[in-house]
């Protein structure tokens, strides 16, 4: 199924953990206990862990949407499905929607650092870092890419410790009672939880760069529950740590709650945990983009990948620098998140049911060729 | 030119655009007046908050100097006064030869006319921004919050953080600091408390129980024998040494000290009632001679006298706080998390008359020395 | 700049293609004048042709010119000579190229007068003048340990590692590296155990490679990596016997050179440059907690200056409030920004090394009391730097020093400068960004194909804790596998020894 990639080029398959859970968790860990908490109030965290139980049901039909491809990605798929160009079409929107996520992602993060960190400089400077390092990262190809998104997963989990510190400050009888909420607000607070967990369609462009897929597979779905518990048990704390009523008013609740812890040597702790988020919000933004200079190369061969990423890196500088006002931000976060549900939830399961179909077409066709 | 040798020039100009553009950044980048270099800010460390004559609020904040010498005594009060809070730093500013840090406060002190007043706009804009940490500590004074602070000036030291937390930690304040505060403050089925400081008459600042805000105004002053009590009810590990007046002879009192404490709340959904069971372990630092510890008979007695003294008075605690009209103790909130149907409005209406009772459960780890 | 892959065929080199003649050899050599062309016997057409200053002259006289004197009589041709002179290593040659080789090498000619064609060549080369008979390896100092050391002579080191390992399966292949300078490499590795990967790799990129002179085995080192624009060194060069045996055996290939002192180790992950011979000859747990410590010093090393920078500029919020006094106290009537004083006092640190390294030995001690004491001391009180910050420089100069090999201390003492500069225009924020850069780059790099990270990024089990403790015996006993060895297990240690005791068997 990987007629064309390089075997020098593959990576482990437990690496596949490492790359969906880095893909996952992104700037939204940061402030989604704000939105959440819309429709079911100190229950919300039912809905997250729901959601997340949803995950590995999709995972499976992008697995088995890709089993049928010919070359073992979403690109090839379209073109066998949808024709030559259409299905050009198809992944030219797939590269856009996937830069839009990665452009999100930077966009975010350097707001954090504006309103946090560094009040007096201009968002120019944390642009062009960031341009020069995704440049690094990209243009090393996808053993590069695969790296960054493991340390972005094995140094962070140092701040996990944190979590510990904050127990001294719960209340638990802020959860209670529990499971008071209705349909009607676990959707709303479900849609809001959306954002946390998208990532793994990015699977669709890089899993034939994985050896051995069904060992590979496991690690993923594993990679999955991970986060899942993850974000259930930031949620929790989050609710036992703060009254409903003052989350509703904060803007990065989990910011807020590492601003109380103080070590020894180290008065605020939020430097260090926001910095080191730079190292999960690094992944993001590189598996992403990867993806979309892929699916750009995969549809016009001709051009080079390298002059693919330095325009688009170019575009991002751009837009990163200069359109620094609050309703842009707020423009690409609603597309992204309504792009992202639509894919995850609409389009993932349409291929789905067309790959099933074709199955079962490929299916008669063999019985036919054996019964005749 | 062909696109070879175009190809080539463009190699050649990436490859180095990285190190131009570096070098461009260092040299425009390095001297730039974006950076807060440590001796160039003035560092706010205690902030107090006063209600001005004209409705418009004075802040005075104290600013060490250290440029002198090592040692802190050179403090630098400037006080201002503006109409809207964020706008404390650029006044200031105009006193100090450096930018003025409000980062690194350890302590806001509210005065009391500005307590009384009304806290909610100033706690909203001004102590409810990334800069400040949540593990600062909020107190109400007795006095004006300028006053205060210039009384404080005079003893030479900026300690008045630790003055108030150390308090918190083995002796009778409950555990409070900014996150808490923040957290009661805006939270449903529950009132803020902080600390309070006054000045008493040797002329230094002196913490004096807690204060109890609700609806952003001060309600109540609850004196220090009562804070202790509240701290054995609220915190797990509360320290508190309470004294229990039993006569008038010098003999007859018994301290205890705490050691563990919990407190178990139930509500009676029929009868619309609350009770408190409280599990205390307790050292018992000093008792009258006439019990004598190695007896279990005397023991019991000792327990019972101690549990009823105990319940008398968390009765008399509890209906002060009914008759002011404030919570601290947070019942709203528990009675929230334990039925459905608990409602903001209609709880505090009954919350007079709600009985509460009160079911003192002592445990002696030790006496000390004597045995 | 040299790069590994060439595809170019080994052509002639312009100066070596002109067709020779025997003749012109001796033309060309007797320009130079300690070439020495003499008759040994009287009358008799028989000369002998010699760089004196290649030879041995001891030989010469006591094994070749006493018995061709001696028996004179029996000699009518060159075949003769073979069996008079008790050498071995003769040969007979008619090959202009292999004549000058030989002449060129240290051998003499013996010859005909009237037949100048057929030349008779032995072998007397004297490779050891001047210089050292033992290297104590001070640079790499251990307390216990044999403290055995290579030389710059080939021979004496083959000698030494074949003695070490003198099993059947250490196989050296020589190989001739440099046109003008043709030194001797020799590629040593245990067949049967190291993957032939690895030395076909090297074989290939020795027998590509196009230089004139290579001065010294670290040269090479550069010559033949993956990678040249690194700081990082790719491979592990050593001065130490058992250090290379060791690698030997774990399934390494070493690559020793003719002239070098040191022996460079392939393939090298970034965890081995902390590990110390004498972490074998020390208790697990205390070479652990040593190991640990290097590591944390380079860390250290690294990042010190550029948290202090930080810090202070952007980040005053982070101090802690009894710090604060003190810290603002020394900055006080220092000018310059805190960047400005780093720079200032690393450069400083720097110039006193480099100026160290070179002072003849009798004022080194004194300039090293003037530099190190008085300029700290003087610069405090002219208020030009802060007495933290001179503390902080200080240990940071010296734990960098902790690392056992001296390429990775000087690239740690080299990449400090760059977190210091970003540092200082993005605070802290620049740090990450600088850490970032710097996982990416060593991810980046490979040593003779295998990545830089081993085995802490391809994720290999069982190699992260051999990577920060040193593991002991029972448990030492399989070779890292990452090294793709062809036999795993080095031994077995039996682990049932001491009669039972505990409370089990009262």
């Amino acid at each position: 199924m990987n007629a064309n990639i390089n075997a020098k080029n593959m990576v482990s398959p437990y690496l596949l953990f490492f790359l969906v859970h880095a893909a996952q968790t992104g700037v939204s860990v940061l402030s989604f206990q704000t939105h959440i908490i819309k429709g079911a109030g100190h229950d919300a965290w039912i809905p997250v862990l729901v959601f997340g139980l949803l995950m590995p049901i999709i995972f499976f039909m992008m697995l088995y949407i890709l089993k049928g491809a010919s070359s073992g990605d979403i690109l090839s798929f379209h073109k066998d499905i949808f024709g030559k160009y259409i299905g050009s079409l198809l992944n030219i929107v797939l590269a856009i929607y996937f830069s839009l996520v990665s452009l999100t992602a930077i966009h975010t993060y350097i707001d954090i650092l504006q309103i946090w960190v560094f009040d007096g400089i201009a968002s120019w400077e944390f642009s062009l870092l960031f341009t020069i390092i995704i440049f690094y990262i990209i243009s090393g190809g996808f053993r590069i890419v695969t790296a960054i998104a493991f340390w972005g997963v094995v140094i962070p989990s140092f701040l996990l410790l944190s979590l510990v510190y904050l127990l001294n400050f719960t209340e638990p009888s802020y959860l209670f009672p529990m499971f008071e909420l209705v349909w009607k607000d676990f959707f709303t607070s479900a849609k809001e939880a959306a954002p946390l967990y998208f990532g793994m369609e990015t699977a669709l462009v890089f899993l034939p760069f994985v050896k051995n897929k069904k060992k590979a597979s496991k690690w993923g779905y594993f990679a999955l529950l991970y986060t899942t518990l993850l974000y259930t048990i930031i949620t929790v704390i989050t609710f036992m740590f703060f009254t409903q009523e003052k989350l509703e008013k904060l803007s990065w609740p989990t910011l807020m709650m590492i601003k109380i812890i103080r070590l020894p040597f180290l008065e605020r702790f939020e430097f260090i945990f926001i910095f080191t988020w730079l190292l999960v919000v690094i992944p993001v933004a590189c598996i992403y983009l990867w993806s979309a200079i892929r699916s750009i190369k995969l549809t016009f061969p001709q051009i080079k990948p390298t002059f693919v990423l330095g325009s688009l890196l170019v575009v991002f500088f751009y837009i990163n620098s200069f359109l620094i006002d609050i309703k842009f931000s707020f423009l690409i976060g609603n597309v992204v998140n309504y792009s992202g549900l639509v894919v995850l939830f609409g389009y993932i399961p349409f291929l789905f049911i067309i790959a099933v179909i074709k199955n079962q077409f490929k299916k008669k066709d063999k019985n036919k060729e054996k019964g005749v | 030119m062909n696109r070879k040798s175009w190809q080539a020039v463009m190699k050649r100009v990436f490859k180095n655009l990285l190190l131009y553009v570096l070098m461009g950044c260092m040299i425009t980048l390095l001297g730039c007046s974006r950076t807060k270099i440590v001796d160039d800010v003035s560092i706010v460390h205690v902030f107090g908050l006063d209600l001005a004559e004209n409705g418009e609020i004075l802040g005075t904040a104290l600013i060490p100097d250290y440029s002198v010498s090592a040692e802190v005594d050179h403090i630098l009060a400037v006080e201002e006064q503006v109409p809207a809070g964020v706008l404390f730093i650029p006044e200031m500013s105009r006193h100090t030869s450096t930018r003025v840090e409000l980062a690194k406060i350890r302590v806001i002190v509210f005065g009391k006319d500005f307590a009384e007043n009304g806290v909610k706009d100033m706690v909203d804009r001004f102590i409810f921004t990334p800069e400040l940490g949540t593990n600062i500590q909020i107190a109400v004074t007795t006095h004006t919050a300028n006053e205060t602070l210039k009384t404080f000036m005079q003893e030479q030291s900026l300690t008045l953080i630790d003055r108030i937390e150390h308090n918190m930690i083995e002796q009778g304040q409950p555990q409070m600091n900014l996150h808490y505060f923040l957290n009661q403050f805006y939270g449903e089925g529950m009132d803020a408390y902080v600390p309070m400081i006054t000045i008493d008459n040797q002329n230094r600042i002196k913490v004096d129980g807690i204060g109890i805000i609700s609806k952003s105004k001060l309600k109540l002053h609850l004196p220090e024998k009562e804070t202790s009590l509240f701290s054995l009810i609220k915190d797990k590990r509360a320290q508190a040494t309470y004294h229990l007046d039993l006569g008038e002879k010098r003999d007859e009192n018994i301290t205890l000290r705490g050691f563990r404490s919990k407190s178990e709340w139930e509500w009676n959904k029929e009868k619309d009632e609350v009770t408190l069971n409280l599990k205390l372990k307790v050292t018992l630092t000093q008792h009258p001679n006439r019990f004598d510890l190695s007896k279990t008979e005397d023991l019991q007695k000792i327990k019972k006298l101690i549990a009823k003294e105990l319940e008398e008075d968390i009765h008399n605690l509890l209906a002060t706080f009914k008759e002011n009209e404030v919570d601290p103790l947070g019942i709203g909130n528990i009675v929230r998390s334990k039925d459905r149907t608990w409602e903001k409005e209609s709880f505090y209406r009954k919350y007079p008359d709600i009985p509460i009772h009160v079911n003192v459960d002592v445990g002696i780890i030790h006496s000390g020395l004597e045995n | 700049m040299l790069r590994r892959k060439r595809w170019k065929k080994k052509t002639d080199k312009g100066y070596e293609t002109v067709e020779k003649s025997i003749v012109k050899v001796f033309e060309v050599a007797s320009k130079s004048s300690d070439f020495i062309t003499f008759s040994p016997i009287k009358d008799f057409p028989l000369q002998i042709s010699y760089f004196e200053t290649l030879i041995d002259k001891t030989i010469l006289q006591e094994s070749v010119l006493l018995f061709l004197k001696e028996k004179a009589n029996k000699i009518q041709t060159l075949s003769d000579v073979v069996s008079i002179i008790p050498l071995e290593g003769i040969t007979i040659s008619n090959e202009a190229n292999q004549v000058e080789r030989a002449l060129l090498d240290g051998s003499i000619a013996i010859y005909m007068t009237d037949n100048k064609e057929e030349i008779l060549l032995i072998e007397l080369s004297d490779s050891r003048l001047g210089q050292r008979e033992t290297n104590d390896t001070q640079n790499e100092f251990s307390v216990i340990g044999p403290k055995i050391g290579f030389i710059e002579d080939i021979r004496t080191n083959l000698n030494l590692i074949r003695e070490q390992i003198n099993t059947a399966d250490l196989i050296y292949e020589e190989f001739t590296v440099g046109t003008r300078a043709k030194t001797k490499v020799v590629v040593a590795y245990l067949e049967g155990i190291t993957n032939p990967e690895y030395v076909n790799t090297v074989r290939q990129r020795i027998s590509d490679l196009d230089i004139d002179i290579s001065f010294d085995n670290t040269q090479l080192e550069q010559l033949i990596a993956d990678n040249s624009r690194t700081p990082f060194p790719l491979y592990i060069s050593t001065e130490r016997v058992d250090r290379a045996v060791e690698s030997l055996v774990q399934g390494q290939v070493v690559m020793i050179s003719d002239k070098s002192s040191y022996a460079i180790i392939g393939p090298a992950t970034l965890m081995e440059f902390f590990s110390n011979p004498e972490d074998y000859y020390l208790p697990s747990f205390i070479a652990s907690f040593f190991k640990l410590i290097r590591i944390i010093g380079m860390i250290f090393s690294i990042f010190a200056s550029a948290f202090y920078v930080a810090i202070l500029t952007y980040h005053f919020e982070v101090i802690p409030k009894d710090l604060l006094a003190p810290i603002i106290f020394s900055r006080a009537n220092v000018p310059f920004p805190p960047v400005a004083e780093a720079l200032f006092l690393e450069i400083t640190i720097d110039l006193l090394r480099e100026a160290g390294a070179r002072l003849p030995s009798k004022i080194g001690q004194t300039l090293g009391i003037v530099g190190g004491i008085v300029i700290g001391q003087a610069t405090v009180e002219a208020a030009l730097t802060s007495t933290i910050l001179l503390i902080l420089v200080a240990l940071a100069a010296l734990s960098s020093f902790t690392t056992p090999i001296y390429k990775m201390s000087n690239a740690v003492r080299l990449l400090r400068y760059p977190f210091i500069l970003i540092a200082a225009i993005w605070g802290g924020f620049g740090i990450f960004i600088g850490i970032i850069i710097l996982i990416v780059h060593l991810s980046r790099l490979k040593s003779l194909g295998v990545p830089y990270l081993l085995p802490l990024y391809p994720y290999r089990k069982g190699g992260v804790g051999s990577s920060f403790i040193r593991p002991n015996y029972p448990a030492h006993s399989k070779r890292s596998w990452y090294l793709r060895p062809l036999s795993v297990i080095r031994y077995s240690p039996s682990t049932d020894k001491d009669p039972k005791e505990g409370l089990n068997h009262e």
